[in-house]
C-alpha cells in the first residue's frame, strides 16, 4: 500500500478518497449572484449545472482558496479548497454589504467522497445512472444520494461527491462494493498531491508564497482584466512587473521545497512544490524563476548541485486524453492500445 | 395519422424509390469516387452522389442544385398519387433541408417547388438540418390534422458541394472509406438527394402504401455540433413520437436508426433506445440506411423512412451494410448484411437527429390507426423582444462567438421567461419547448465562414463557423444555453416566418403534454441595417390552459390567401371575423421579428385594454399567408 | 546570459506569440497576450475550447508553421497547452515527427 502503488491506481484505474480538504458553503437568496460577482476574479459566465474554476484571493492577490462557483438555478454551491468552511463564509459575509444572502456552511452536515482515474466515469455510471457519460467537465448534478461535481485536480476523470454525513459510511460501503470490479482503490492525499503536480494543477495548499499572485503563477486564466474583485489592484500593478514566473521543472534526484535555484552560478529561483513521480521516474518541481528564464525546455540549471531543466506542463500523457466513454470500458481495457503515460522527451 | 399515397426519390441509388428497393435487394451502395468535384485536397474519397451526376460540373448538366433534386423528387410522389385532379389550394408542400443552395432562403425552394408543381396551398420550410424532412414529414401531418390541407407533399433535399464536404472534414467526422455504422471504421459519409412522401387525411381516394402514426421532436441542448452522449435528447424524441402515434414501444418490430457511423452519435443513440425500449432491444433490429443512401443531410430522414417504407413492402427490413464487427455500445441486432432481410414489419420508428442538437422520430406503420387527439388551450403568458446588437445576455451568458442573430434570440428568449418569472429547473427543460421563425443563417456567420475560406482554402475553412451555416444554430444555441430540452423545430415562410412560429408552437403544445411551455420567437439578422426592415428577435412563452392572453386560433393557407387564413383562424377561435380588431399586412417586410413584435403589441393593446381580441395576420409572398387570433381570455372557453 | 539559452528562448518566444494571435483572432478569445500563459491548459480547463477549435489550432499549425502530422493522434497529446504545442513545432522542424 505505498504512495507509488497509489498514484499508479490514479494513472490506471480507479480510486477514492476523503475529500477532506474540500470545504462547500452554499449561498442562497436573491444577491447570490452579484455577491460571488464582487469577489471572483474571474467572469461569472456559469449556467445552472456548470461550475466556475476560479480563486479566491486576498487583498496582496495572494491565492488563499482555489475555488468552484457552481449555479445551482436560484443558488450558488462554493466549493473550495486552501480555506475552511467558517473562513469560506467569512471572506463571503465580508463582501456581502447590502445583499440578501444567506450562506449556509454544508460542510457540517456534509463530506465529500472523490473519485478519479481513466475509468471513473464508468463506476461512476454504476453509482449513479448511466446518464452521467453526458456530464461535461465543470458540469454538476444532483443524485438522490449526493451532488456530484466534476472536476478532478489529477489530469484523469474526476467526481467529487458531496454525501450527507449521516449516509457517508453506507455511501462509501456501496462505492467500495460497486468499485470492486473495476479494482477500485481507497487512497490517500500524498498520491493525490504527487498526480496534481504531475499534471500541473495548482496546488493552493503548497505552492502560494507571501508576494506570489497569479500572474506568477500562472494563473491568469482564472481571472479576468477589467474586474473589480479582492486583490484586483495587486494584479493591475503585477502584470506590469511581474516578480517571476513558474514553470515545471524535471531532475533525477529529489528536489528540496524553497530551495535555491542557480544557473551559472547565480540564483535565479527557487523550488515551491516538489515530489517524485512514480509515473515518470524522475523528480518534478515546480519552480519560480525570473521572468525572461520562465520558459520550458530549457537545460543547464543546478539545485542543491543537481542538474535541473523546465519542460511543459502536464508532465504526464493522461490516460484520460484517451478514454473515451463512447468507445472504451474498464472490461475491454486489455484489447485497448493507449499511448504511453509520457510523452517523449525531444529536447 | 396520415395516409402515404405516394413515394418520390432521388438519391445515390438513382432516381426513383424502386431503385432504393433494388439496391437492398441486391446488396449495392450508392457511395462512389467523387467525380463531379475534385475532393482530393480534402481527403475525402467516398460520398453518395446522384450516379448520373457525378460527372464533372462543368459539363452538361451543371452542377446539381438542392432545388432541382426537389422538383425531380416532388414530381415523383405527385404522379406516383396522382394528383392532378386535386384542387391545388388543398395541397400543401413542407420542404426540409439544412443547407439549401447558396444564396437562396430554404424557404424560397419550398416556394419554388410549389409552383413548379402547382401546389396552392401552403408552401413552409423546416430547417433542422439533418432532422429537417423527418420534421417536414411530421408538421405536414399537423396540417392535415387542423384541416388546413387535405393532402401534404412533405420531405426534402440536399445538394453535396464541396464547401459541405470541406466543413463536415473539418468538423473530424468524415470516414476513411466507405462508412460503417455501428462498426469499424468510425466516422460517416456524405451524400445528397431527395425525397417526398405525399400523405392524406383521408383513406380511400387512391390505394394507401402505408401510414405516418406519429412524430416526436425534441433539443439535446448540450453542443452545437456533437449530440449529448447520454442519449437524453434522442430518448425525449422518440418517446414524444411512440406517445404520439398511441403505439407502445413493444409494438415495434423495427427501428431505422439515425445511424451515421460516428462515435457522437451511434453510441449515444444506441443507449437512447435502450432507454426507450428496455429489455426488447436485445432482440430489436436497428440499423442503418446510411450504410448504402450515406448521410443524406437534410433529406436523410426522408429518404430512410422511404427506404425503411419500401422494404416493409417487400416484406423486409433494410440493413446495415459493411457491418463487419461490433463497436462498443452498438445494437445488438443491427441486421449486418449486405441485401435487406425477410421480417415481418408492422410498425417501424426512423430516428434523425441534426447539427443544433435537434431530434426528430417519425413511426409509421402498415396500417393506418385512428387516434383522437386532445387538445388544450393556449395562452401567452409573456413577451420578449430584442432588437440591439450589444443588448445585455443574461448573467452567465458568455457572448464569446455568439453571432447577432443568436444573441437576439437568446435575450429575447430569456427576457420572455423572466417576464413570466419562470425559473427552468431540471425536469422543467425537459418540458419546455422552442420553435423559432428564421428565414436564414446569421449573415455575419455566414460571412465569416467565407473570410476564412478565402484566406486558407477549403482546407483550412472554420469548423465551427460551418456549423452556424445551418438556420437552426441560433435555436440550437439558445436551447443549449437556456436549457429548452422539450420540442424544438426552426421554420421558415418568407414574411410570415415569425407567425408561422407561432402557430406551430401552439399547436406542438395544445397536442403534446409532454411539454408544459413552448418559446415561439421569431428572429432577424440583417447584413446592413437601415431601410425599412428591422433585425432582432421578438418571442412568446406560450403556456397550456386560459390565462390573461388566449391564442385562441391559428392557421395557415396558400399564397395569396390571406382571407382563408384569417376565416380559418377566427373559426378555430369561436369568433366571428368581424369581432375582431384586424392587424394585417400584405407586403413582404420582415420575416421573423416583425410579426412576432406585431404580436408583442397587441397583447401590450390587450392588457391595457384597448382592444379585446385581434387577428394578426401576414402574408409570406409565395410561401403562405398565415393568421394567428389573440383574445383576453374567456372565462368559459370549450376545449 | 549563454547564447544556446538565449536563441531557444527567443524561438520559442516567437512561436508562443503566433500562438497566441492564433487564439485571440481564429479562437476568439477575449485576452490580451499577456495574460495568455504557456503553461495554461488549452481544452477543458484553462481557456475552456472545444472541439471546433481545436480543429482551427490544428488548421492554424498547418498554415503558421506548415506542420502537418503523419500520426494524427500526436495532435491530442501537444495539444495540452501552448508549451506543448510549441513542442511540437520544434520537434517537427527538426524532424523527431513524422511528415505526411
Amino acid at each position: 500500500m505505498s504512495v507509488a502503488d497509489d498514484l499508479a491506481a490514479i494513472r490506471a484505474t480507479t480510486t477514492l478518497r476523503a475529500g477532506d480538504e474540500l470545504a462547500c458553503v452554499r449561498i442562497d437568496g436573491a444577491g447570490a449572484h452579484e455577491l460571488l460577482d464582487r469577489v471572483s476574479p474571474r467572469q461569472l459566465f456559469v449556467r445552472s449545472g456548470q461550475m466556475l474554476h476560479t480563486l479566491f484571493l486576498d487583498d496582496a492577490a495572494k491565492p488563499v482558496a482555489d475555488v468552484y462557483l457552481c449555479c445551482d438555478d436560484d443558488a450558488y454551491h462554493v466549493v473550495a479548497e486552501g480555506m475552511r468552511a467558517a473562513s469560506v463564509l467569512a471572506y463571503l459575509a465580508d463582501h456581502a454589504h447590502g445583499l440578501s444572502v444567506e450562506l449556509v456552511d454544508l460542510s457540517l452536515s456534509h463530506a465529500f467522497l472523490c473519485l478519479d482515474g481513466p475509468y471513473a466515469w464508468e463506476l461512476l455510471a454504476e453509482i449513479s445512472s448511466p446518464d452521467v457519460i453526458g456530464l461535461p467537465y465543470l458540469g454538476f448534478f444532483h443524485d438522490p444520494r449526493f451532488t456530484c461535481f466534476r472536476g478532478g485536480k489529477t489530469g484523469e476523470y474526476g467526481y467529487d461527491l458531496l454525501v450527507a454525513r449521516e449516509q457517508l459510511a453506507a455511501e462509501r460501503a456501496r462505492i467500495l462494493d460497486l468499485g470492486r470490479r473495476f479494482e477500485l482503490r481507497e487512497i490517500g492525499q500524498e498520491a493525490h498531491a504527487l498526480a496534481m503536480l504531475e499534471s500541473a494543477f495548482f496546488d493552493v495548499r503548497r505552492a502560494p508564497r507571501p508576494g506570489l499572485t497569479p500572474v506568477e503563477l500562472q494563473l491568469q486564466w482564472r481571472l479576468n482584466a477589467g474586474r473589480d474583485y479582492p486583490g484586483s489592484a495587486a494584479i493591475t500593478a503585477r502584470r506590469a512587473s511581474p516578480r517571476g514566473r513558474t514553470v515545471l521543472a524535471a531532475a533525477a534526484s529529489e528536489l528540496v521545497v524553497d530551495a535555491a535555484i542557480e544557473l551559472d552560478g547565480s540564483v535565479v529561483g527557487t523550488v515551491l512544490v516538489s515530489g517524485q513521480s512514480h509515473t515518470r521516474g524522475d523528480w518534478l518541481a515546480l519552480a519560480l524563476l525570473e521572468p525572461g528564464l520562465a520558459h520550458a525546455g530549457l537545460h543547464g540549471f543546478t539545485c542543491g548541485g543537481i542538474a535541473l531543466r523546465t519542460i511543459s506542463s502536464p508532465a504526464i500523457n493522461n490516460r484520460s486524453l484517451y478514454v473515451d466513454p463512447q468507445r472504451h470500458s474498464w472490461a475491454t481495457r486489455e484489447s485497448n492500445a493507449f499511448p504511453p503515460l509520457v510523452r517523449p522527451d525531444w529536447s | 395519422m396520415a395516409v402515404i399515397t405516394g413515394i418520390g426519390a432521388v438519391s445515390s441509388l438513382g432516381h426513383g424509390a424502386a431503385r432504393i428497393w433494388s439496391a437492398m435487394a441486391e446488396g449495392r451502395d450508392g457511395l462512389a469516387p467523387i467525380r463531379r468535384f475534385d475532393a482530393s485536397e480534402l481527403g475525402v474519397e467516398f460520398a453518395g452522389m446522384v450516379p448520373d451526376r457525378n460527372t464533372p460540373s462543368r459539363a452538361t448538366p451543371g452542377p446539381v442544385t438542392c432545388a432541382e433534386l426537389a422538383i425531380e423528387a416532388a414530381r415523383q410522389a405527385w404522379q406516383h398519387a396522382a394528383l392532378d385532379d386535386v384542387p391545388p389550394h388543398r395541397i400543401a408542400l413542407v420542404f426540409g433541408s439544412s443547407l439549401g443552395d447558396s444564396e437562396v432562403a430554404i424557404h424560397r425552394i419550398a416556394e419554388a417547388v410549389g409552383e413548379a408543381l402547382g401546389i396552392a396551398g401552403p408552401r413552409l420550410a423546416v430547417t433542422t438540418a439533418c432532422a429537417s424532412s423527418a420534421n417536414a414529414i411530421g408538421l405536414a401531418r399537423d396540417l392535415l390534422d387542423l384541416g388546413i390541407a387535405d393532402i401534404a407533399i412533405a420531405g426534402g433535399a440536399d445538394a453535396l458541394t464541396p464547401l459541405v464536404l470541406a466543413g463536415f472534414r473539418a468538423l473530424g467526422v468524415l470516414a476513411a472509406g466507405k462508412c460503417a455504422p455501428f462498426s469499424e471504421p468510425a466516422g460517416t459519409t456524405l451524400a445528397e438527394g431527395a425525397g417526398f412522401l405525399v400523405l392524406e387525411r383521408e383513406p380511400g381516394r387512391v390505394p394507401a402504401l402505408a401510414a405516418v402514426l406519429g412524430y416526436g421532436l425534441s433539443a439535446d441542448a448540450f453542443h452545437d455540433t456533437g449530440p449529448d452522449p447520454s442519449g437524453a435528447g434522442v430518448t425525449r424524441a422518440l418517446r414524444s413520437a411512440l406517445v404520439d402515434a398511441h403505439v407502445a414501444p413493444d409494438e415495434v418490430d423495427y427501428v431505422n436508426a439515425h445511424g451515421t457511423g460516428t462515435l457522437a452519435n451511434d453510441p449515444a443513440e444506441w443507449r437512447a433506445i435502450c432507454s426507450v425500449f428496455g429489455a426488447r432491444s436485445e432482440v430489436l433490429p436497428v440499423s442503418s440506411s446510411k450504410s448504402f443512401l450515406g448521410h443524406a443531410q437534410g433529406a436523410a430522414g426522408v429518404l430512410e423512412i422511404i427506404a425503411t417504407l419500401v422494404a416493409m413492402e417487400h416484406g423486409a427490413i433494410p440493413p446495415t451494410q459493411r457491418y463487419t464487427s461490433a463497436r462498443l455500445h452498438s445494437p445488438h441486432d443491427p441486421v449486418g448484411s449486405s441485401t435487406a432481410r425477410p421480417a415481418r414489419c408492422n410498425v417501424a420508428v426512423s430516428n434523425s437527429s441534426g447539427f443544433g442538437g435537434a431530434n426528430c422520430a417519425v413511426v409509421v406503420a402498415r396500417e393506418p390507426r385512428v387516434r383522437s387527439a386532445q387538445r388544450r388551450a393556449i395562452s401567452i403568458a409573456s413577451t420578449g423582444v430584442a432588437d440591439r446588437r450589444d443588448t445585455p445576455l443574461p448573467p452567465g451568458v458568455d457572448p464569446r462567438g455568439l453571432d447577432p442573430a443568436t444573441r437576439f434570440l437568446v435575450a429575447a428568449a430569456a427576457g420572455a421567461l423572466s417576464a413570466a418569472n419562470v425559473t427552468l429547473r431540471a425536469d422543467d427543460r425537459d418540458r419546455a419547448g422552442l420553435v423559432v421563425g428564421q428565414a436564414i443563417a446569421s449573415p455575419e456567420s455566414d460571412a465569416a465562414l467565407h473570410r476564412t475560406i478565402a484566406r486558407d482554402g477549403y482546407r483550412g475553412l472554420s469548423a465551427s463557423l460551418f456549423s452556424r451555416q445551418v438556420v437552426n444554430a441560433s435555436a440550437g444555441t439558445c436551447a443549449r444555453v437556456l436549457g429548452l430540452r422539450g420540442a424544438h423545430s426552426t421554420l421558415g415562410a418568407g414574411a410570415a416566418t415569425g407567425l408561422l412560429a407561432l402557430a406551430y408552437a401552439a399547436e406542438l403544445l395544445a397536442t403534446r403534454t409532454e411539454i408544459d411551455r413552448v418559446i415561439a420567437a421569431g428572429v432577424d439578422e440583417l447584413t446592413d441595417a437601415g431601410g425599412e426592415a428591422a433585425e432582432g428577435a421578438a418571442c412568446a412563452l406560450l403556456v397550456p390552459g386560459v390565462h390573461e392572453i388566449e391564442l385562441a386560433g391559428w392557421s395557415v393557407a396558400g399564397p395569396g390567401r390571406l382571407d382563408l387564413a384569417i376565416t380559418d383562424a377566427t373559426t378555430m377561435a369561436r369568433i366571428e371575423s368581424g369581432e375582431c380588431a384586424v392587424d394585417r399586412t400584405e407586403s413582404a417586410r420582415g420575416a421573423g421579428f416583425a410579426p412576432m413584435t406585431a404580436v408583442a403589441r397587441a397583447i401590450a393593446r390587450i392588457r391595457a385594454g384597448e382592444i379585446d381580441r385581434v387577428v394578426i395576420a401576414r402574408s409570406g409572398g409565395a410561401s403562405c399567408d398565415c393568421a394567428v387570433v389573440l383574445c383576453r381570455g374567456r372565462k368559459h372557453h370549450a376545449s | 546570459m549563454r547564447a544556446d539559452l538565449a536563441e531557444t528562448i527567443a524561438v520559442r518566444e516567437e512561436i508562443l506569440g503566433k500562438l497566441r494571435g492564433v487564439l485571440i483572432e481564429r479562437m476568439r478569445l477575449r485576452r490580451a497576450p499577456a495574460e495568455i500563459d504557456a503553461d495554461a491548459p488549452l481544452f477543458g480547463a484553462g481557456f475552456a475550447l472545444d472541439s471546433l477549435d481545436a480543429v482551427e489550432l490544428i488548421v492554424a499549425l498547418d498554415t503558421l508553421f506548415g506542420v502537418v502530422l503523419e500520426d494524427n493522434g500526436l495532435l491530442r497529446q501537444q495539444m495540452r497547452t501552448l508549451n506543448t504545442v510549441v513542442d511540437l513545432v520544434l520537434a517537427y522542424r527538426r524532424g523527431h515527427v513524422g511528415r505526411r
